[in-house]
Order: structure tokens, then C-alpha cells, then sequence
């Protein structure tokens, strides 16, 4: 078991799902509630790691941060180490290619809020604010849990852009993920069975965990008819 | 207020609301009623118009102003409560009230605005946990927790059962009661506003057809379409005589039943009308009755008896066939076949006891006595304009 690996997983999940949280759920409101005529490129666009091969977003991730680019030249100017093969950078395109896992379900949340609510908030004098936090958040925060499990569940197994970005360099990059591929090809397949049946523990009972939270929490609004 | 615009619903509307005054928009779905509601509520932007309450704008579209919806003193009442699921009654109606009074006294306030709607022993349940009609008053206390200027209410009885809309009503007389603010309302039920509102006006396609006390607008209809929209349901075709005294032909034959009526001065010899005649203006007789000496004279053609088809033109009696009774519940609507040309059909409701004692059947012979007082004459309008006879004033908007 490389338990090194797996704690880097675990950091790298924990950062990614909670750095998005906010992001995806600004995001993911303004998707759910705009008419502004870039609202579907940009639902487009961020919907692209789902279909694009993680090889391909993972090399023009490498790319973009690479020494050679100015993105990774200011970086490395500023640090004094390149984006690429860190775990800063893994951490960068753990965020890119996580975003639909994220945004996706809050902004489904989101859109599911009828729109007569969103008028008596108005007409109670609910600011924009007032209303995502009386409101909003807490009508669709299965949506928003949804968004923060999947990222990370999704970050702990993610192979391909983390392979591309970040290489396998042990403490810095090397996920559990990418210490499975490298104990099945040192021919360790004991070590590589163990570490697959710990991450899929893991992301079992996450995904059980919250089954049972949304289940207990019970549902917002089921109308009831009569007098 | 005024509003215009032209799509996606058409609205050009100017309307006014009293204080202590109970305003209903009335018409079908697609008039443009709600979208009104939304304007004053500030919900919908609308490219032209005005809207002021007591010298104060809200909305002018000249001037520049667009006063926002959070900022609108109103309490506004939903179809389908619309009330925020995840909170409790008394949460629903504590976040309403505005927040320079505090918390704590936000909280007294929602308690008091529930204990007024007889809901005290109900602040901790959710929406999902009340009935209809106990949400509804819940909306409305949610409402009142604004501390509004005006009052919406956009339909706000009509997803209620029968007793419960009525226990509703009694919660808004007792309102009314209490506060003193103009409430402006929608509705598709006639029978609603008539029993609700102090003034009604009657919308179509965006315009106000007319505007007027339910009284006025359900009695003197402007014209076919607003008596066909206030739900009467017999709109007769006609000619208006000028005669002495003045006369109405039932149908457009020659040989068609005359009555009486009453010369206004504004309409032609001659002009095709439309009429109507509320139920309370007619009169059910078994067997033909005397005429009343109010109206001795008869009309210059066509006299009872004398050719007029069977009108008693004096009194405005006429004969007709009860071609079916119809009993709902304490109602027993009469379908009265009038022999005229072409014939024509008149309803009439009655009680079914009144139905039962008069022994009245389908097929019998009766007499139905019309009060010339009680005839509405609307002119038949074509282009928007009335047809009337070659050098007849033009737009003459009823007799």
C-alpha cells in the first residue's frame, strides 16, 4: 500500500472539491439563472472535459504550463519552479478538468427552484444575496453536496491529465491512481489489488455516506392538496 | 399607472386604485392581467408607461425610473402560495418583514401576522405539512409582513377548494377590515370579483374593455364581448327603434317580437344592437299576467296579440316554451325557447323550490315578463366602430 500516494490523493481531493465549491456553485447559479447570450458557449465549454480524452486536455494542460509558455514563465520567474510536475499544477488541472463534475449537479439544483420563488423573494424584499443564502443554497444544497462528492471522488480516480501534468513523481504527483498503473506494471499485482479495493471502499461509502445524508435531510416540497 | 408595450403579451393599460379600494382585473387567460400584477410588483419590465403610488414613482419609463422589485412596499399574493419550502410558517413570514426592525422583533411581528390569520398554533410546521388553505394565509401573512402599500393578489383563491376559497374571503373582509391599502387583484371568476371587489375592469388582449363597479359592468356591459366575458350568457341580436316610446326588435326580421325600452337619445332608428338582460329584470309567469300600469303605452308597431309574433309589447311580456330544466342543486336553470324570428333562446335561473311549486316541466307554456328598465342595449361594433344607420353618430359606446 503507498500510503504517500494516498494521502496526496486525499489532499489533492480535498483541495480541488473545496476550492470549486464556491466557484461552482457562483458558477453554477449564474448558468442556472442568466439570459446573457454567452451563458451557452461557456456551458459548452465548460462541459468539455467530460467528452475530451484526458490525454488531450492533460496535454494541452502541459502545454499551457509548461516553462515555455507564458503562463508557466511567469510562474517559474515567481517561484522558481516550473508549474508542470508539481503538485501546484496538479492541483490546477485537478480544477480544470473537474469543473462539469462540479458545476453540473448545483447548477441542475439550481434550476430546479421554481421560478414563482424566485418572485416572492423579490416581493419580500430579499436582496440578490439574501436570496442564494435564505434561499437558494439551502434548496438546492443537494445538488451542491452532489457537486462537492463527485469532485472528489472524481479527483481520487482521475488517471490520464494527472499522469500527462504531473508525471509520477513520488511525494509531489504521484496519485494513488497513478501508483496502481505503476505497481501493475512492476508486475505487483497484490500491491495494485489491495489500493484498487481501498479506493473503491472509499468512494463507496463517500457515495453511500451521501445517499443517507440527502435521504435523512428528507425532501423541501412535496405539496399536499385539501383544505 | 399606465403600461404599454407591445409584446410578448400586449398591454396597453391605464389603471387606477383608490385607497381602502378593492381593485379586480378581470379576463381570460392570455389578457394580460398578471403581467399587470407583475409591473406594479416590479417583476416584469415594461418598455413604456408609468406607474405612481400616492405622487410617488415607481416606474416611468420617460424619466428613467425603474424602482426595483425588493424595493417596492408590496405584499403580493401567489396562485400556488409560493412559499419557501425549507422554512417553517413562521420563518416564511419572519423573512418578509423588513430588517430595520430587528430580529427579535421580525419574530414578534411574524408571530402576531400568523396569530391575526387564526395560524398561532401552526408557526413551526413547514408549507408541506399545512393545507390549502392554511398556506394561502400563510402567503397572505407573509404579505402583510412587508408592510405594503399595495396589496396583489394574483389569483390567490382559485387553487382552494369551495369552503376553503370562502373561509378565504371572510379572511379578506376581515382584512380589509383592519388595514387600509388599495388591493388590486386577479381573477378569471366574474363571480369572485363581483362578490369581492369594489371596482372591476375587464381586460382583453392587453386593453381594458371596461372598468366600472361590478354592478355597472355586469348590468350595463359595454358591449357583446364584455357581457360575453362577465359570463351573460344570453346576448340577443336586435334593432333599435326610434319610435314613441322607443322599441327594440328581438332578431332582425321583419315579423320579430318588439319590446319596450328606453331612449337614451344616443343611438339611430334603425341601428343593430345587441342586448341583454340580467336575470333579476325578468320575470316568470305561469299563465299571462296583467300589465302594470307604469308601462301603459305600446309600442308604435306591433302589439300583443296584434301580429308582434307573442309579445305583450306593452308590458314586455312574451310567450315561450320551456325547452328544458336543468337542477343544480338549489338552481334550477330554465332553457326558455322564445318564438321569435330568428328564434331565440333565453335562461333564466330560478330556485329549484320556487321550480317545484310552479310545477314548471319541459314543455310547458310560460310567460317571461322583461323589465324595459332592465334591457341593455350595446351596439353591434364593426372595425371598432358601431354600425349604425346612414347619419347615425359614429362610436356610440351603448344606449
Amino acid at each position: 500500500m503507498d500510503w504517500e500516494a494516498l494521502e496526496l490523493s486525499l489532499w489533492l481531493s480535498l483541495a480541488t472539491a473545496v476550492i470549486l465549491l464556491p466557484v461552482g456553485v457562483l458558477a453554477a447559479r449564474w448558468l442556472a439563472t442568466s439570459r446573457h447570450p454567452l451563458r451557452l458557449p461557456l456551458e459548452a465549454a465548460l462541459a468539455l472535459p467530460l467528452v475530451l480524452p484526458p490525454t488531450v486536455l492533460g496535454y494541452y494542460l502541459l502545454v499551457a504550463m509548461g516553462g515555455a509558455s507564458p503562463l508557466g514563465e511567469v510562474y517559474l520567474r515567481l517561484t522558481g519552479h516550473t508549474l508542470a510536475f508539481s503538485f501546484e499544477g496538479l492541483l490546477v488541472a485537478s480544477l480544470i478538468f473537474n469543473i462539469p463534475f462540479a458545476v453540473m449537479p448545483m447548477q441542475r439544483a439550481f434550476e430546479a427552484i421554481p421560478a414563482e420563488l424566485f418572485d416572492a423573494a423579490r416581493t419580500c424584499g430579499l436582496s440578490r444575496w439574501r436570496t442564494l443564502t435564505v434561499m437558494e443554497i439551502p434548496l438546492a444544497w443537494r445538488g451542491i453536496l452532489s457537486g462537492f462528492i463527485m469532485t472528489a471522488a472524481h479527483t481520487l480516480g482521475e488517471f490520464g491529465v494527472v499522469l500527462m501534468v504531473g508525471g509520477s513523481i513520488p511525494g509531489q504527483t504521484r496519485t494513488i491512481a497513478i501508483s496502481i498503473y505503476d505497481r501493475v506494471q512492476a508486475f505487483d499485482l497484490h500491491a495494485a489489488g489491495v489500493m484498487s479495493a481501498a479506493l473503491l471502499g472509499m468512494t463507496m461509502f463517500t457515495l453511500l455516506a451521501t445517499s443517507w445524508l440527502a435521504r435523512r435531510r428528507g425532501s423541501p416540497a412535496q405539496p399536499r392538496t385539501g383544505a | 399607472m399606465r403600461l404599454r408595450q407591445a409584446g410578448p403579451i400586449p398591454l396597453d393599460v391605464s389603471l387606477e386604485c383608490a385607497p381602502d379600494e378593492l381593485l379586480a382585473l378581470v379576463g381570460p387567460s392570455g389578457s394580460g392581467k398578471t403581467s399587470v400584477l407583475r409591473a406594479i410588483a416590479g417583476l416584469l419590465a415594461v418598455p413604456d408607461g408609468h406607474i405612481t403610488l400616492n405622487g410617488e414613482p415607481w416606474f416611468d419609463a420617460q424619466r428613467g425610473i425603474h424602482m426595483p422589485a425588493e424595493r417596492r412596499p408590496v405584499g403580493m399574493v401567489f396562485q400556488q402560495y409560493a412559499l419557501f419550502p425549507h422554512l417553517s410558517a413562521a420563518d416564511n413570514v419572519r423573512l418578509a418583514v423588513p430588517r430595520a426592525h430587528g430580529p427579535a422583533t421580525a419574530r414578534e411581528i411574524a408571530h402576531k401576522l400568523l396569530r391575526d390569520m387564526r395560524l398561532e398554533g401552526l408557526a413551526a410546521r413547514r408549507p408541506q405539512d399545512l393545507s390549502g388553505g392554511e398556506r394561502q394565509r400563510v402567503a397572505l401573512a407573509r404579505a402583510l409582513a412587508r408592510e405594503p402599500r399595495v396589496l396583489l393578489l394574483d389569483e390567490a383563491f382559485s387553487a382552494v377548494d369551495q369552503p376553503t376559497r370562502h373561509a378565504l374571503y371572510d379572511e379578506l373582509a376581515r382584512l380589509r377590515e383592519r388595514l387600509s391599502l388599495p388591493i388590486i387583484m386577479v381573477t378569471h371568476d366574474v363571480r369572485e370579483a363581483r362578490q369581492l371587489a369594489d371596482r372591476m375592469s375587464i381586460l382583453e388582449r392587453g386593453r381594458t374593455l371596461q372598468d366600472g363597479t361590478p354592478e355597472a359592468v355586469m348590468s350595463r356591459p359595454r358591449n357583446a364581448r364584455v357581457a360575453a366575458l362577465v359570463g351573460l350568457r344570453d346576448i340577443h341580436t336586435g334593432v333599435f327603434l326610434k319610435d314613441q316610446p322607443a322599441c327594440l326588435r328581438w332578431g332582425d326580421q321583419p315579423g320579430a317580437i318588439q319590446l319596450r325600452t328606453i331612449d337614451k337619445g344616443r343611438l339611430e332608428h334603425g341601428t343593430p344592437v345587441r342586448w341583454v338582460i340580467p336575470g333579476e329584470h325578468v320575470q316568470l309567469h305561469v299563465a299571462p299576467p296583467r300589465h302594470p300600469a307604469e308601462w301603459p303605452a305600446a309600442c308604435a308597431t306591433g302589439h300583443a296579440g296584434q301580429g308582434a309574433g307573442d309579445a305583450l309589447a306593452a308590458v314586455n311580456v312574451v310567450r315561450c316554451m320551456l325547452a328544458r330544466l336543468s337542477r343544480l342543486g338549489e338552481i334550477t336553470t330554465l332553457v326558455c325557447q322564445v318564438a321569435t324570428e330568428p328564434p331565440a333562446v333565453l335562461h333564466l335561473d330560478v330556485t329549484t323550490r320556487q321550480a317545484a311549486e310552479l310545477q314548471l316541466a319541459a314543455g310547458q307554456t310560460a310567460w317571461l315578463e322583461l323589465d324595459p328598465r332592465g334591457i341593455h342595449i350595446m351596439p353591434v361594433r364593426s372595425g371598432g366602430q358601431a354600425a349604425a344607420p346612414a347619419g347615425a353618430a359614429n362610436g356610440a359606446a351603448r344606449q
